[in-house]
């Protein structure tokens, strides 16, 4: 699509993460014909992106004319890095990974697994670093990180079902005719995540779905799969993540 | 190896992937070693710099599983317990070790961060496994008697 322009401007937000999109886009479009357009001075360094320079009535054709070649990777002056390091002074927390979500106490001491860094895992064997892996996909997966397992251990099949760890597994008391209604706010409160929940979970049509399969499972999007088990006392509903 | 930098360059690059996760790296290389001018201390080196360097050109996060030496199986591991030279643990940002403590009947789990190059904070987060959801929880659960 791309492939027939000689000079791409970018002109992305000024901030860390934006500045870092821009690199990332440069590297994938090519980096010598990509023009980074960046504030000129002080009062260009207030606006976020372009929108905000527009409206501030900066002269955007001067902006654009300036933008740069990003600098070769190994020569650096530190007016380059002065806007990252304030901002990640500044902004803390956006420089933090991406948490795992089931083990709050792990991600306080790593704050969570950055882009652009290599982390060792290390154990005996059998201790479980598989098993912890999968989980740890699978919170990524949750949070919408697009994660590849690369194994040559175990076999893809039998990868897939460690991988299919039920991410959740939540027991409901089955008392008469609430049970259908504490099913129905248990999963849409803990699928919020996954954008439009299908029709079926439609408060009307989930009771009549409910009652015709009640030991049933079946698909959501192509990365979830919903499950039931019903027993005399309780009600599991079990919801698998396939990678 | 090579095959495997190709399959990552083409994931990142079509799937937009954020995290690899690498199990392992002993079973990787020893698939291939056709080159018989290395040993295997230089061929794993070679492979975590090229792991390193991958994380960092193309910004994800890699994951690597390295084993630990042949070590006596009461003993908890260390740091210089991870197998081949001291090459892993240079690169790495963050070391975890999935410590295993069977001494005197009990079963307890917990990861040790031995590296952290983000902030420095090292510890340990305790690993309880739930069966129920076959999942690693780091507070234990307390199950009433029915």
């Amino acid at each position: 699509m791309l492939e027939r322009f000689q000079k791409i401007y970018l002109w992305m937000d000024n901030d860390g993460p934006g500045q870092e999109g821009a690199k990332q886009f440069a590297q994938k479009i090519g980096l010598n014909r990509c023009y980074m357009v960046q504030p000129l001075d002080a009062q260009d360094n207030t606006c976020k992106d372009a929108n905000e320079a527009l409206l501030k009535g900066i002269d955007l054709e001067a902006m654009i004319r300036a933008a740069k070649v990003t600098k070769h990777e190994n020569v650096m002056d530190f007016e380059a890095i002065r806007s990252d390091v304030l901002h990640e002074i500044l902004h803390p927390d956006k420089y933090t990974g991406v948490p795992m979500t089931s083990l709050p106490m792990l991600t306080d001491i790593i704050k969570g697994f950055r882009r652009g860094e290599l982390t060792i895992l290390t154990g005996p064997t059998g201790s479980g670093k598989t098993t912890f892996l999968g989980q740890l996909s699978l919170d990524l997966a949750e949070q919408d990180v697009n994660v590849m397992w690369g194994s040559f251990e175990i076999k893809n099949s039998k990868l897939s079902t460690v991988s299919n760890m039920f991410s959740m597994a939540k027991e409901v008391p089955a008392v008469g005719g609430v049970l259908v209604n504490a099913i129905h706010t248990l999963i849409t409160s803990s699928l919020t995540h996954i954008g439009a929940l299908p029709s079926i979970f439609q408060p009307d049509s989930f009771e009549s779905f409910f009652s015709s399969s009640p030991e049933s499972h079946f698909r959501l999007g192509n990365r979830m799969l919903l499950l039931f088990c019903i027993s005399s006392q309780t009600v599991s509903v079990y919801c698998q993540c396939t990678l | 190896m090579e095959d495997v930098l190709d399959a990552m360059e083409y994931a990142v690059y079509v799937s937009d992937v954020e995290h690899i996760i690498l199990d392992n790296l002993q079973f990787m290389i020893s698939r291939n070693t056709l080159n018989k001018s290395f040993d295997k201390f230089d061929i794993q080196d070679i492979a975590i710099e090229k792991f390193r360097k991958f994380a960092t050109d193309r910004n994800v996060h890699i994951t690597l599983v390295v084993h630990p030496r042949k070590e006596d199986e009461a003993s908890k591991l260390s740091i210089s317990s991870i197998y081949g030279s001291a090459k892993a643990t240079q690169e790495a940002d963050t070391v975890m070790i999935l410590q295993s403590d069977n001494a005197a009947g009990r079963h307890r789990k917990y990861l040790d961060i031995k590296k952290n190059r983000f902030d420095g904070t090292l510890g340990y987060c305790p690993l309880h496994f739930d069966r129920m959801s076959g999942r690693y929880d780091d507070t234990p659960k307390i199950v009433p008697n029915q």
